[in-house]
């Protein structure tokens, strides 16, 4: 996009993939811990979600009846996404308190977007990146302060924020990852992710990570199915009156590094 | 561009086998504080950071540029286009100060190819894995096709080679940041053991650990500092499959057309009609000799045909000869040996230093009884684009 912006190009094909079927998610994982200090703890990314998970259930979220709506939704919405896998993929095992039905479902996934400078149906209002420490034993886990100050910098560069979004699609690991990016960007309360999740037909109607994941490619994936709500062309998962939305993708480890996109629908 | 871009500082690490001694952070904040610190700037000041590393297996560790992130907040992105990792930071950066994105942008290039066990094993994982991996294809053997092809269609010989590495040698002589010293004759090349014919050991370049920093920023941060402006950029990427290009009427395996197209759109930038005259410097990445002399041509030094005469005007010419060019004199130098993701931006930090006066190899001031170039175009050279060297 700043190729664009800067006048290097008038359009540019952006492409993401990600291959799960062809090399194992959780060794990929490990190898990115520190090989001397954290590595021989059999860290992996699905450990530090579920100390998201445990630091949630401290705080009295993430558990009873939501919960399982929220769980019990992200796979309905999955089976009702026209893109999402329908058959084969595989998930990791799960870590305590994360179970089966929180985790993404391993795929091959491939994802594409032209960006113009030309006028178009769909703009890109705002953009926001951000970081943390590598060192997760400094940063609070539970809120994600990357993707907070990302939503924050796109706010500002678009004149509007994801609260007022139509449509949020946001990437997580698993539920409670999705969870807490909603509340990081302020599309739900603190501690009111999950519930948002499991009732605000809004938030990750694709399915989120349950329709397939494979991470190099899901922010661009996110970005892909807000600009389908956009357009009106989501099929089966299509909302009402879609008129903005917000896409964000995170990265290892444990969302280290954030973006977050708002869309617009140009009328 | 929508905004001029300037290179405000640079920083650079030694190189070598390995630095036991460095953790892959020690390394790349060596060369970012030492680029800040000759930018002025703290870290306050950049708003953007652009890090470059190639083939995570190099390094064992996935991801090992996130290990240097202490701080919060800052945006962050990894570059990963092979060979070409670190002039593509540059360009990355240099896109978010010229789209006013970022006041300044520190890009950082690493490499860590020493935790490798064989980077020859991890670079077969380039190729395809049908059709090429089973050959077995490398850096080495890739590169030695390409020799072999230039040799039959051009008529260079193993001499040519081993004149150029003797030359590099000679200028990573005075490069106190260079992986090797060594006295190294042309004969001593090609008494060299054999790493696939045509290629001789000392023709190639060492596996070297290091680290390479830029500050970039715009005009409000260039005011009042000597900096070196970037006039002009390119990057064009070719086809994957090295036989897709053998046969072609636009340019062949060995003509480097991705080069040469990028070359043509950042002197049209920079409205360099000349570039063998313009130039003061020029800082070329090529990790073997043949490589080197694949980019003369493709850069308008000469024709395809004259490359030969060219290499031999360089021994003949003891002006062409010096790691010290005259102005209006290119001084085709690989001077050191360099590690991959960190090389391509490794000549464009030196690259940058003459604008700033300093002569970039000497750690310090343009050598006694030296000028400076009269007339420098800083930067002298924009290196090679993605599949040049990242795949063939």
């Amino acid at each position: 996009m700043t190729r664009l912006e800067a006048g290097h190009a008038r359009r540019s094909i952006v492409a993401g993939w990600g291959r799960s079927s062809e090399h194992s998610p959780d060794q990929f994982s490990r190898s990115l811990f520190e090989p001397f200090r954290s590595r021989p703890l059999g860290l992996d990314e699905f450990v530090l979600s579920a100390m998201r998970a445990q630091l949630c259930l401290a705080a009295g979220d993430g558990t009873g009846p939501a919960r399982e709506r929220a769980s019990l939704r992200r796979i309905e919405s999955a089976r009702a996404n026209p893109r999402a896998l329908r058959d084969g993929g595989f998930r990791s095992a799960p870590h305590f308190p994360l179970d089966d039905a929180d985790l993404p479902l391993w795929a091959d996934v491939t994802a594409a977007v032209v960006l113009s400078t030309e006028p178009g149906p769909i703009r890109v209002a705002g953009v926001g990146q951000s970081s943390e420490p590598y060192s997760f034993g400094d940063r609070d886990l539970r809120t994600i302060t990357s993707l907070k100050t990302a939503a924050g910098r796109a706010a500002a560069d678009a004149g509007f924020g994801p609260d007022t979004a139509d449509v949020a699609e946001v990437d997580g690991l698993t539920l409670i990852d999705e969870a807490l990016g909603l509340e990081a960007i302020g599309f739900a309360a603190p501690g009111a992710g999950l519930r948002a999740l499991a009732d605000d037909a809004r938030a990750n109607p694709s399915g989120g990570g349950a329709s397939g994941y494979s991470p190099p490619s899901m922010g661009l994936v996110r970005i892909v199915e807000s600009v389908l709500q956009l357009r009106g062309t989501a099929g089966s998962v299509q909302q009402r009156s879609v008129r903005r939305a917000v896409a964000t993708g995170g990265s290892v480890v444990a969302g280290q590094t954030q973006t977050v996109v708002l869309l617009e629908a140009v009328s | 561009m929508s905004e001029p871009v300037a290179v405000l500082g640079v920083g650079q690490t030694t190189y070598k086998r390995r630095h036991p001694e460095s953790s892959a952070a020690d390394l790349i904040w060596a060369a970012a504080e030492e680029a800040l610190a000759d930018a002025g700037l703290g870290i306050d000041a950049v708003d953007v950071i652009i890090a470059g590393v190639a083939p995570d297996a190099l390094a064992g560790e996935n991801c090992v540029e996130k290990t240097a992130i202490f701080g919060t907040g800052k945006p962050f992105l990894r570059v990963n286009t092979g060979g070409v990792t670190g002039s593509s930071t540059t360009f990355a950066g240099a896109s978010y100060v010229a789209s006013g994105r970022a006041r300044a942008a520190l890009v950082v290039s690493l490499e860590r190819m020493g935790q490798a066990s064989t980077s020859q094993r991890v670079f077969n994982t380039i190729f395809d894995p049908v059709y090429e991996k089973d050959f077995p294809l490398t850096t080495i053997t890739m590169a030695a096709l390409r020799a072999s092809m230039l040799m039959r269609v051009y008529g260079y010989s193993e001499r040519h080679w081993a004149e150029i590495a003797a030359r590099n040698y000679r200028h990573a002589l005075r490069n106190p940041l260079a992986h090797l010293h060594l006295e190294v004759t042309p004969e001593d090349v090609l008494a060299s053991p054999l790493l696939a014919w045509p290629i001789h050991r000392l023709e190639a370049c060492p596996m070297s650990e290091g680290a390479c920093a830029l500050v970039l920023g715009g005009r409000e941060l260039a005011a009042g500092r000597n900096a070196a402006w970037i006039q002009g950029m390119a990057s064009t990427s070719d086809s994957y499959a090295m036989g897709d290009r053998i046969r072609r009427p636009e340019g062949s395996l060995v003509d480097l057309l991705s080069l040469q197209r990028s070359a043509v759109r950042a002197y049209a930038d920079a409205g360099v009609t000349d570039p063998r005259k313009e130039f003061g410097v020029v800082e070329l990445y090529s990790p073997f000799s043949s490589a080197e002399a694949m980019t003369y041509p493709a850069l308008g030094f000469c024709a395809p045909l004259d490359g030969p005469r060219f290499i031999q005007e360089q021994q003949e010419d003891p002006s062409l000869r010096s790691s010290t060019p005259p102005a209006g004199r290119r001084r085709p130098t690989r001077s050191a040996p360099r590690p991959w993701s960190a090389s391509p931006n490794a000549p464009c930090r030196s690259a940058a230093w003459p604008g700033s006066g300093r002569w970039p190899t000497c750690g310090g001031r343009w050598p006694p009884g030296r000028a400076a170039p009269r007339s420098f175009r800083p930067p002298a050279c924009w290196a090679r684009s993605v599949h040049d060297e990242q795949v063939v």
